[in-house]
């Protein structure tokens, strides 16, 4: 019965490790580093398309299949690798996020990579009574 | 001249303050905005034999860079703003020759029917004829548009100074000379704006404002004088003095969506006894009235 007790103990404390590390993100979960550089598109104005060529790593503890997404948009796949670099050229018209996806399709890594314009809107309050004739 | 040139640009060093894009008094520097109006409306003109104002179709743009800003009839040069006060010299079409000239920008879009419709004053003439007046004989001593010499529209210049205070409270100042050598007077403005929203009416927006319009004894007799140059019996002759005429505005905007609004606005303006006593003005008040909609490009 003593025994019984311990092996209770041992499994609880066994299972909730794996609860533990189900609640990390993707990239602690699978122990994963990736990176997207640069991380900021600039462009002249607001609402203009943004284009520039940027350089994905990636590198896993363990050998995998991993495909590369811009949104849902496939963008590069690897087989068997456990690390990778490639340069990728993005256009993009609004903030996206990128993601690394292994086999299953689940979600390994993210990155943001979001749009500045050099040249912020500037505003300035009317300085007449609005809508008026004179 | 040449000081006040001087001084503008030792205060023009600095910046402007900015502004939230949220607000409807807010506009981006460097772009035009154009709207333009299309409903029924007037604007009840108070002197004898002049026509009413009909309002049609009414264009509304402006233009505001870092300084320099042009609104529908005026230009003006911001040499110093902060996020309460705003110091401008401006200089702008003055209104008043709009009740006396038919072709007066303002008068642009003026439907062609209105020829035919009887004017207001002519009306109350009409009706006044016909039912008795009981006015004394000095009273209906009138002089009618026609009868006088021509004015002309002029050009002011001066100084616009706006307060912004409390919750979207606006106070507003013009102090203004005419340029243009027609009635070589000073004429100042002043209205207090408050904006209200309504929580159960997101899309609403109200704007109630009290103001009043003064004008020198040189403007008042240019316009509402009568002396030997115009047309009529000496007994006739009148020279004004300096007036001050009081305002209210109510201003309803409801947005349908990004680029239309729905607008309704009514203002009268309370002619001080100094115009009113003219032999060329009729009625003692000047109604504004507008509804419809609005696009903005």
């Amino acid at each position: 019965m003593r025994y019984n007790i311990w092996a209770v103990l041992l499994l609880f404390s066994f299972f909730s490790s794996f609860t533990v590390l189900a609640n990390n993100k993707p990239e602690q979960e699978s122990g994963i580093e990736f990176s997207i550089k640069p991380l900021v598109c600039i462009v002249k104005k607001p609402g203009d398309a943004c284009s520039m060529t940027a350089t994905v790593s990636w590198q896993t503890p363990k050998v995998i299949n991993s495909c590369l997404y811009q949104g849902i948009t496939k963008v590069a796949c690897w087989l068997n690798q456990n690390k990778a670099t490639a340069v990728i050229e993005i256009s993009i018209e609004e903030n996206m996020e990128y993601t690394l996806k292994d086999d299953n399709h689940h979600i390994i890594a993210k990155q943001l990579i979001t749009i500045n314009s050099s040249l912020a809107k500037k505003y300035r309050r009317r300085l007449r009574a609005g809508w008026s004739l004179f | 001249m040449k000081y006040l040139i001087s001084l503008l640009f030792i205060f023009s060093q600095s910046v402007y303050a900015q502004c939230s894009p949220e607000d409807s008094d807010c506009v981006p520097v460097g772009e035009w905005q154009f709207s333009i109006a299309l409903g029924a409306g007037v604007i009840t003109n108070p002197l004898n034999g002049g026509d009413n104002i009909p309002l049609v179709i009414v264009p509304n743009f402006s233009y505001y860079g870092e300084q320099v800003f042009i609104d529908n009839n005026a230009i003006g040069f911001t040499f110093f703003e902060n996020s309460d006060l705003s110091f401008s010299a401006i200089s702008q079409i003055n209104r008043e020759n709009s009740f006396f000239e038919r072709w007066h920008p303002n008068n642009i879009f003026v439907n062609t029917l209105s020829n035919s419709i009887v004017s207001e004053a002519q009306f109350d003439e009409a009706i006044n004829a016909i039912e008795g007046t009981g006015k004394t004989e000095a009273d209906i001593i009138e002089v009618e548009l026609g009868q006088i010499q021509e004015r002309k529209w002029a050009l002011d210049a001066g100084l616009q100074v706006n307060w912004f205070f409390f919750q979207d409270s606006h106070f507003q100042v013009k102090l203004l000379h005419n340029i243009n050598n027609v009635y070589n007077g000073l004429n100042a403005q002043l209205a207090l704006e408050q904006p209200f929203t309504f929580t159960a009416i997101p899309n609403n927006l109200l704007t109630l404002t009290i103001g009043a319009n003064w004008q020198s004894k040189a403007q008042v007799d240019y316009y509402y004088g009568i002396d030997e140059q115009d047309n009529v019996a000496e007994e006739l002759y009148y020279q004004g003095k300096a007036s001050f005429s009081p305002y209210f505005k109510f201003l309803n905007q409801y947005a349908i969506n990004e680029n239309w609004s729905l607008k309704l606005t009514l203002q009268r303006e309370w002619l001080d006894s100094s115009l009113t006593n003219s032999p060329l003005v009729h009625d003692d008040v000047i109604d504004t009235f507008f509804v419809g909609v609005e696009y903005a490009l």
